[in-house]
């Protein structure tokens, strides 16, 4: 931009306000053409205007603008910039010429003085930065616009490119992601001729969510993992993306177990990046398994550990529950029912719950057998943990464990998720 | 201001004597965290000096109509809503770009580069000097970031641009990569600076007070406080 355009331009913001004064005549048309430099310009509009008093106005004007600009100097004395501090007593001189002209007579001619204050110190900054701000946002809304439904299609192209990488056989994906969307889940695509299922996940990572494709086949394993843009570090969580030798890990795993730590070779130092893929991966074959494969059970429990949850139960019916956590479920011939829900400690632990028509606790039985060793591991044992629940309706009154606060969670969101299926069964059954 | 300096001298300047990274001490934050790998370092350095030229321009053009007071609020506006501009851009016409740019390219508003440098000299100079100084100021801080990030792969993770270099059974010092690594890369290319521009006969400014700063010509601050 040429010098000259930028005085126009300046010259534009400041006649804007002077025309809004009541009294001033509309007097620039034509500011570019007019105003070879500020002063010279502003005599012929004081002429124009006010043509008996012009002499004394302007001599008089020029005078306090001339002081105003001195004082102006050292206020400004300790502000680094230059050349924004001539052009800012530049317009304040032209301003100060331009109010007289604008409110005619010399009495009037005395406002200069203040008006050009008020003007230079404390408008003339806010209206420059609002118009700033008016134009960039002005600017960014229209390329939003225009730019935000490239972006989408190209994002879902990606998406798109994405599963057919994955699950190579299908050509067409149809998009079956239920609604309201369960926890950690982000999508879900159905591929054509039965070839297996594309769910899009997220855990929660070092900077943010961290959203994977988990592609699984026909035949219930995970056909290939895909992240996708994420927030974490680069050079460290980025690896989830960039490092194939970890995503290759989980091709070919069975897709009904859930994936801890110790099933897989993690990213050094990027605990939290690793965490948070396992998350996405497991909820997506959680979803696959209870949502899409019917909730058959992804965890056998024991005949012993039945018997013991239903002592008085001589037979009992798995039952086919689908459920958020649930991993299983029973109905012993004594109407007694039993939910196994799966809950996350340090790893993945499992409380089967046993209950009664009305939804009261008559047992629970745990493994934690994943758990850190002389700390989440006896869980199982603490017979006066476990029997806080009996009895129970809900788990409000329910004291975790000192030092075991992670296993104690664990334990106490997979009763609530067993406590909250009972519905669910007893419909079932 | 020292007496007008050529289009050449403006545009050298960045590169080592006034090096935004290793001189002026600007940017360290990105510098830090982006110099992990040889790619991301690559990426953001050209990025940002794309940025850091256009914002040069704009400023200087608009630089006699923002007034003293709000000029940093209204740099701000600007740098930030361009960094925008060309994100949502580059988002739209050039996904590629955008995959291999897109963590870095949000993180350059927040670059003290590019405020630095319209504060110090595109407020106060023309628009083709203005240019020059965003490119050579950019290429000074592309430069060392990718030198940075060399070392830093190299020893923390024994590759260059992701191939191996070293032999695998050398094991990587990860914490090359680590921020505690990043910093001691840093200290060592700054001594590194300092001794070159030794080396090439301008002597710098070792006393550790204000007139020690290569900005402190430019400076609106200089003095204040010394005795």
């Amino acid at each position: 931009m040429s010098e000259e355009t930028n005085k126009a331009k300046g010259q534009e913001v400041t006649e804007e306000v002077v025309d809004k004064k009541p009294a001033a005549p509309k007097k620039e048309t034509k500011p570019a053409a007019k105003k070879p430099t500020a002063k010279a310009a502003a005599k012929p509009t004081a002429k124009k205007a006010e043509p008996e008093t012009e002499t004394k106005t302007e001599k008089a004007a020029e005078a306090a603008t001339a002081k105003k600009a001195e004082e102006k100097k050292v206020w400004t004395r300790q502000l680094p910039v230059d050349e924004i501090q001539k052009a800012a007593a530049q317009q304040q001189a032209d301003t100060a010429e331009e109010a007289p002209a604008a409110k005619p007579g010399p009495a009037k001619a005395k406002l200069a003085k203040p008006t050009s204050e008020v003007w230079q110190v404390w408008l003339r900054p806010v209206v420059v930065l609002v118009v700033i701000c008016l134009i960039t946002s002005l600017l960014l809304g229209v390329t939003n616009s225009i730019t935000l439904p490239l972006v989408t299609q190209n994002a879902a192209a990606a998406e798109d490119a994405a599963r057919k990488e994955l699950l190579p056989s299908a050509t067409n994906f149809e998009n079956v992601t239920p609604t309201p969307l369960p926890d950690n889940i982000m999508s879900v695509y159905k591929a054509d001729g039965d070839a297996g299922y594309v769910v899009g996940a997220y855990g929660k990572g070092y900077g943010g969510k961290v959203p994977a494709l988990v592609a699984i086949n026909a035949e219930g394993q995970i056909a290939g993992v895909k992240f996708l843009e994420n927030g974490e570090t680069p050079g460290l969580g980025q690896k989830l993306i960039t490092d194939k030798n970890f995503t290759q890990q989980f091709t070919g795993r069975s897709a009904d177990k859930a994936l801890d730590n110790s099933d897989i070779d993690g990213i050094a130092a990027a605990t939290l990046s690793t965490n948070a893929a396992l998350t996405a991966i497991n909820a997506a074959t959680n979803y696959y398994n209870i949502n899409i494969m019917g909730g058959t059970l992804a965890y056998n429990l024991p005949e012993d550990a039945l018997a013991q949850l239903m002592p008085k139960a001589k037979s009992w019916q798995q039952l086919e529950v689908k459920a958020d956590k649930i991993a299983g479920a029973y109905l012993g011939d004594d109407g007694t029912y039993v939910l196994v829900a799966q809950g996350q400690g340090e790893k993945t632990l499992y409380a089967a719950v046993a209950m009664d028509n009305d939804g009261t606790i008559t047992a629970l039985w745990l493994d934690t057998s994943k758990e850190t060793p002389t700390i989440g591991l006896e869980m199982s044992e603490n017979q006066e943990y476990i029997d806080q629940y009996v009895g129970q309706k809900d788990t409000a009154g329910v004291q975790g464990v000192a030092g075991v606060t992670h296993t104690s969670d664990g334990i106490l969101s997979a009763v609530e998720a067993a406590l909250a299926a009972l519905p669910a069964a007893k419909e079932v059954a | 201001m020292k007496g007008k300096t050529t289009n050449f001298g403006v545009f050298v300047n960045g590169l080592l004597k006034e090096n935004p990274v290793l001189r002026l001490v600007l940017g360290t934050c990105p510098t830090l965290a982006i110099t992990t790998a040889v790619f991301n370092g690559l990426g953001m350095g050209i990025a940002a000096t794309f940025v850091l030229i256009c914002s040069n321009m704009v400023i200087s053009a608009l630089r006699k109509l923002i007034p003293a007071q709000v000029r940093l609020p209204a740099f701000i506006v600007i740098i930030a809503s361009f960094v925008t501009l060309v994100h949502m851009l580059i988002k739209a016409y050039v996904p590629a770009l955008n995959d291999a740019l897109g963590v870095y390219l949000p993180l350059i508003t927040v670059n003290c580069i590019i405020l630095g440098r319209a504060e110090m000299f595109a407020s106060k100079n023309g628009v083709l000097k203005s240019a020059l100084d965003g490119l050579g100021m950019g290429l000074g801080f592309t430069i060392v970031l990718v030198l940075m990030s060399a070392v830093r792969e190299l020893v923390g993770a024994g590759t260059l641009l992701g191939f191996q270099i070293m032999p695998e059974a050398v094991s990587p010092l990860t914490v090359a990569i680590l921020p505690p690594g990043g910093f001691f890369v840093f200290g060592c290319f700054m001594a590194l600076a300092i001794f070159l521009e030794t080396k090439m006969g301008n002597k710098p400014n070792v006393n550790l007070q204000c007139g020690a700063c290569p900005s402190a010509d430019n400076c609106p601050a200089k003095g204040v406080g010394e005795a």
